[in-house]
C-alpha cells in the first residue's frame, strides 16, 4: 500500500507539469481543453482507500488551479469525480476482473468497459468544471463539455496505448 | 456520544468528501469575484423576498419618523428650487446630467466591517451596476449588483468604499473612507497639514466622480491631527445616520458613460 501511495505521489508533479505546460497551452479551438490528469484519478486501483483519493485529488485540482491562477475550479471537479469514482466502477467494470491491487487499465478491463467507465467520469468532471467556470449550463457549454470529453477520451486512450504490457 | 462516533465512523468517506468538497467551493468563491456575484445575485432574489415582507412591518412603526424626515426634505428642495430659479440662465450652474430615482431600503448592516444594503428596487426598474446611491444629507454607495426586483448597494461602510470629496469653504480635495467600528465616522486621510481646518467645517462631494453629483454634503470635521509624514488625519462625522436609513435616491448619470469612454482613451494608451 505504502508503494502505491508512493508510486502516485511520484507522477503527480509529472502530470499536472504536463497539463499545465503542455495541454492547458495548446489551443486547439476554444471549445476543446483535453484534461489528461483526469488520467490519475481513473487509474487507482478499486481498493485504493477511499480518504487517499479524496486528497489526492483535491491536490491535484489545487496544483493545477494555482497553475491557471484561479483557484476551486480543478480541485472541485476532480474531488467530485474521486467521490463517484467507487460507485461508477461498480456499475461499469465487471465484477471478479481485476485483482484488488492492479491497476484500471485499457489492457486489464477490456476497451468496452474501460471506455464506459472513463468517458462517465471525464463527462462528469467537464461538465462540473465548465458549469462552474461559466456559472451557467446552456447548449455552447453543453457542446464545449461534449468536444473536450471526447478529446480527452482520446488522449486519455493514446496513453493506456503507450503503458501497453507485452505478456 | 457513542452514536455520534459510530455515525462518523459509517459515513467517514462522505463527510470527508463533504468538507473537501466545501473547502474547494470556498476557495472558488473567494478568490473568483465572477463566481460569488452570481451566488450573491442568485440568492438576493430569495433573501430580499423574506426581506421585504419583514420590512412591511417595521415601516409602519416608522411612519411617524418617515413623515418628519420627508417635511424636512421638502423644505430643504423648496429652497433648492429657488436658489435654482435665480440662476436660470445660467448654463453653467445648471447641472442636468443626473436624474434621481427613489428607492426604499429592505435590508442594511451597520456593524460589520464591510456593509451591504439592500433596495427594493432591480433591472426592471432601469437599475444597474455601478450606480451610486444617495439621500439629501449623505452618500450611502455604489450599485454591486442587480438582480430582478432587487439591488445590493456597497455601503459607505465597506473596506473598498472611497469617495472623493472636497471641503465646502476652499475646494480642496480629498479621499473619504471607512475604517470600520464607528457608523458615525469616516476618515480623510489625503489632506496636507499646510491647509487650515477647523472642526465643524462641511465636507461635500467633489466633482471628479462620475457616480455622484458635486456638493452633496456629507459630514463635518469632528477632530483632526497631524501626522509625521505631513498629512493630516481628519475625522469627519456623517450627517446621514446609517442607522436610521430607509428612503434612499439611486443617481442615473446621463452622461456617465460618455465621460467613462473619453477617459479610457488615456488609460488605454
Amino acid at each position: 500500500m505504502n508503494k502505491l501511495y508512493f508510486k502516485y505521489l511520484s507522477l503527480l508533479p509529472i502530470y499536472i507539469l504536463l497539463q499545465v505546460l503542455v495541454l492547458n497551452q495548446v489551443l486547439f479551438s476554444e471549445y476543446i481543453n483535453p484534461f489528461l490528469y483526469i488520467l490519475l484519478i481513473i487509474s487507482f486501483p478499486l481498493k485504493t482507500p477511499k480518504w487517499f483519493l479524496l486528497v489526492y485529488a483535491f491536490l491535484l485540482g489545487f496544483f493545477i488551479d494555482l497553475f491557471s491562477s484561479s483557484l476551486g475550479f480543478h480541485s472541485t471537479a476532480s474531488v467530485l469525480i474521486a467521490f463517484l469514482k467507487p460507485l461508477i466502477s461498480k456499475i461499469t467494470i465487471p465484477y471478479n476482473i481485476l485483482g484488488e491491487m492492479d491497476k484500471i487499465s485499457l489492457q486489464k478491463i477490456g476497451a468496452k468497459a474501460y471506455i464506459t467507465f472513463s468517458l462517465l467520469l471525464i463527462l462528469i468532471h467537464n461538465s462540473c468544471l465548465f458549469a462552474l467556470e461559466h456559472c451557467n449550463f446552456n447548449f455552447t457549454i453543453l457542446s464545449k463539455v461534449i468536444s473536450s470529453s471526447i478529446i480527452t477520451l482520446i488522449i486519455i486512450l493514446i496513453t493506456q496505448l503507450f503503458m501497453w504490457q507485452k505478456k | 456520544m457513542y452514536n455520534l462516533l459510530r455515525f462518523i465512523k459509517l459515513n467517514q468517506f462522505l463527510l470527508l468528501f463533504l468538507l473537501i468538497e466545501g473547502g474547494s467551493v470556498f476557495l472558488l468563491l473567494q478568490n473568483n469575484s465572477y463566481q460569488a456575484n452570481a451566488v450573491i445575485k442568485f440568492s438576493t432574489q430569495y433573501t430580499s423576498f423574506i426581506h421585504n415582507h419583514t420590512t412591511a412591518f417595521s415601516d409602519y412603526i416608522a411612519l411617524k419618523k418617515t413623515n418628519n424626515y420627508l417635511i424636512e426634505e421638502n423644505a430643504k428642495l423648496h429652497s433648492i428650487l429657488k436658489h435654482e430659479e435665480s440662476f436660470h440662465d445660467s448654463i453653467l450652474i445648471k447641472n442636468k446630467t443626473f436624474s434621481y430615482q427613489s428607492a426604499k431600503i429592505i435590508n442594511n448592516s451597520i456593524n460589520k466591517r464591510n456593509n451591504f444594503i439592500t433596495l427594493n428596487k432591480g433591472t426592471k426598474h432601469g437599475i444597474k451596476e455601478g450606480i451610486g446611491v444617495v439621500t439629501h444629507n449623505g452618500v450611502i454607495g455604489i450599485i454591486h449588483s442587480v438582480s430582478e426586483n432587487y439591488s445590493i448597494v456597497i455601503s459607505l461602510l465597506h473596506r473598498k468604499s472611497s469617495v472623493g470629496i472636497k471641503m465646502k469653504k476652499n475646494n480642496h480635495n480629498g479621499i473619504l473612507k471607512w475604517e470600520g467600528f464607528d457608523y458615525t465616522t469616516a476618515n480623510i486621510t489625503n489632506f496636507p497639514n499646510h491647509l487650515l481646518i477647523n472642526k465643524g467645517d462641511t465636507i461635500i462631494t467633489n466633482n471628479h466622480s462620475i457616480v455622484f453629483p458635486e456638493g452633496i454634503n456629507i459630514g463635518s470635521i469632528a477632530d483632526f491631527e497631524k501626522d509625521e509624514e505631513g498629512y493630516y488625519n481628519v475625522k469627519v462625522s456623517l450627517f446621514e445616520d446609517f442607522n436610521q436609513l430607509n428612503f434612499v435616491y439611486v443617481i442615473h448619470s446621463t452622461e456617465a458613460a460618455e465621460q467613462q469612454k473619453l477617459e479610457m482613451k488615456i488609460t488605454d494608451e
